[in-house]
């Protein structure tokens, strides 16, 4: 059972953890169990164009590779799927072993944890690794890919970013091509709204 | 420092997941009212030998008081302790009879530098292992039958344990003794041992043994130690501290704590006045879910493009933390929850009950009087949620 959420795109939820600030990190994007890699790919695609070479994502497929995954990252944001293949075991192993999960910055000012799964699958972890449940927290997104603002709310926000960047959409675009577009998330998520993502990792 | 800076920074000090001893060398530490460090170290100031028990739910800031703890234990001029996060050394699931005791060796063998190389050397062989050069060489030799006595004299409470490893941890306590300095060791992370009996086990031998010892010692154990059978462990501790969540519905003295847990870290006014109190309310008491709706709140308020946090965002936050509590929940555990919302009351009777409460989705003000609520940030979805009764 899930109450609905209200979902984020890939993109803004990318950009969520981007910003996100602090020295053990976690959160998890629920998503349709057929479209985790996907849509981690896609997490990791928008993170590392705001960001670049900020975020990975990798496959886990036990507690052990988990564990050894999550402590042997030097990535600012690991991105983990695969917990579908998890069992309640596998995850009351992962909450007895919590303390070993500890991320600790290295080069980094922050270090983020987001594990893409399956409502179900997130039900067993709650269940079955309660004290991991508690470092997520309420941090659980609805990630779905092909959401699309409503024009509303598309034009609104838009509206609000060319208030707060004194630009026009145009002029966003332009300094994307030539790579002069300041590294600040808005302006990301700016060219997202304007469906060109495309220009991410250029600008 | 610009808006997105501030709220890095805001939401940096407010992360649930942050090592709680970052936190209090950040200064982010706050007493709460009648905090159980100070119960405990009253405890060992005047009994230093005592062994005491830890019992609360996730999130309730034990870790953060047996640190607290810790600090001002070793303030205090015959005494020396040492915090050891169990799960760090040991593999909980294999947890057994005489691991604590090594552990507790090895812990308190790093606390002077008088000990004989030869039992320094034998902690190290039995906590870490060794490589026996005869193993593979040895030949079976003549053994003569003993043939047992009438009397058996009665064995001591820790049966598993070779009476040797007792008493090279009673030789390093005495050198400790003879410097002045009581020893006391503070075991976290135990709540988390899902085997009944393992705990029980180690409880009866290792607690047993310890004292023997002339060890003060602080367990965290797990939340069915109030429970049924579960008394029974909690029963062999000198004292039992329970750290339950701050009733937000009645405790006026504990929500102005908890307020100014979240003072302490939102500076320059990120927070506003009446945000504050609303998250306070919708986390329950519970202190880390306090951090996670702080958390939330601040991402709200930053992509809305707020210079502060509100109600709103508050208010957005805490629907988010509802609603991810209630993910994997069965039927009849939501059935439970609207039974205990709607009554008030909540009388623990199987295993998924502890459940409820082991995850939060209920909250343990008071077990001994019953007091107990659905975690206020589930109690208003419950309505949405379609029941089989």
């Amino acid at each position: 059972m899930i109450l609905p959420f209200e979902p984020e795109q890939p993109a803004q939820f990318a950009f969520r953890i981007v910003e996100a600030s602090g020295a053990n990190v976690w959160y998890s994007a629920i998503v349709a169990s057929q479209a985790t890699e996907a849509i981690a790919a896609e997490i990791a695609r928008v993170a590392n164009g705001i960001q670049s070479d900020s975020a990975v994502v990798e496959r886990v497929v036990s507690a052990e590779t988990f564990e050894r995954a999550v402590h042997g990252s030097t990535c600012r944001i690991w991105i983990g799927t695969g917990f579908e293949c998890f069992d309640e075991s596998a995850w009351s192993r992962l909450d007895r072993d919590r303390t070993r999960l500890e991320r600790a910055p290295a080069q980094t000012d922050s270090t983020i944890v987001v594990l893409v799964m399956s409502a179900e699958s997130y039900g067993k972890l709650q269940s079955s690794a309660p004290n991991l449940a508690s470092w997520i927290g309420g941090s659980v997104f609805h990630v779905a890919p092909e959401l699309l603002l409503s024009s509303d709310a598309r034009a609104a926000r838009l509206n609000e970013l060319r208030l707060w960047g004194s630009m026009s959409d145009a002029d966003v675009v332009r300094s994307a091509t030539e790579g002069t577009l300041p590294a600040d998330p808005y302006f990301a998520e700016w060219l997202v709204l304007l469906d060109r993502g495309d220009l991410l990792g250029d600008s | 420092m610009t808006r997105r800076e501030r709220f890095r920074s805001y939401i940096a000090s407010v992360d649930p997941a942050t090592n709680p001893l970052t936190a209090i060398e950040r200064g982010f530490y706050v007493g709460p009212p009648g905090a159980i460090a100070n119960q405990i170290v009253g405890r060992f100031e005047i009994e230093p030998t005592a062994r005491q028990l830890i019992v609360g739910g996730i999130g309730s800031g034990k870790t953060t008081q047996l640190l607290v703890c810790k600090n001002s234990l070793n303030e205090t001029s015959d005494i020396i302790a040492s915090y050891v996060d169990v799960s760090s050394n040991q593999d909980l699931e294999k947890l057994r009879p005489g691991c604590l005791l090594a552990i507790a060796s090895r812990e308190l063998l790093k606390c002077t530098d008088n000990i004989d190389e030869s039992l320094s050397q034998r902690v190290s062989s039995w906590a870490e292992g060794y490589i026996d050069p005869s193993r593979g060489y040895y030949e079976e030799e003549d053994v003569d039958l003993f043939v047992p006595g009438i009397i058996s004299a009665p064995e001591p409470d820790w049966a598993s344990i070779a009476q040797s490893h007792v008493d090279d941890l009673k030789a390093i306590v005495e050198t400790l003794l003879a410097d002045g300095k009581h020893p006391v060791l503070l075991f976290d992370s135990m709540d988390r041992m899902s085997d009944n009996a393992a705990f029980s086990n180690i409880v009866r031998e290792d607690v047993a043994a310890l004292h023997a010892c002339g060890i003060g010692a602080v367990l965290v154990g797990p939340i069915r130690s109030l429970e049924g059978f579960g008394r029974i462990d909690a029963d062999r501790f000198d004292h039992l501290h329970i750290q339950a969540p701050i009733d937000v519905r009645t405790d006026a003295e504990g929500c102005r704590f908890l307020e100014s847990v979240l003072e302490r870290r939102a500076k320059e006014g990120i927070l506003s006045d009446d945000g504050r109190p609303e998250l306070v309310r919708w986390s329950g008491g519970v202190l880390r879910d306090l951090m996670s709706l702080a958390k939330l709140a601040g991402e709200e308020a930053y992509l809305d493009g707020a210079e502060a946090i509100t109600v709103v965002h508050a208010r957005r936050a805490a629907d988010r933390f509802g609603r991810s509590l209630l993910i994997g929940l069965r039927q009849d555990e939501l059935d439970r929850l609207k039974q205990v919302h709607a009554s008030g009351r909540f009388v623990q009777v199987s295993p998924s009950d502890i459940a409820l409460i082991a995850t939060r989705r209920v909250l343990a003000y008071r077990e001994q009087t019953g007091t107990y609520a659905v975690h206020p940030a589930i109690g208003p979805l419950l309505a949405d949620v379609g029941s089989s009764l």
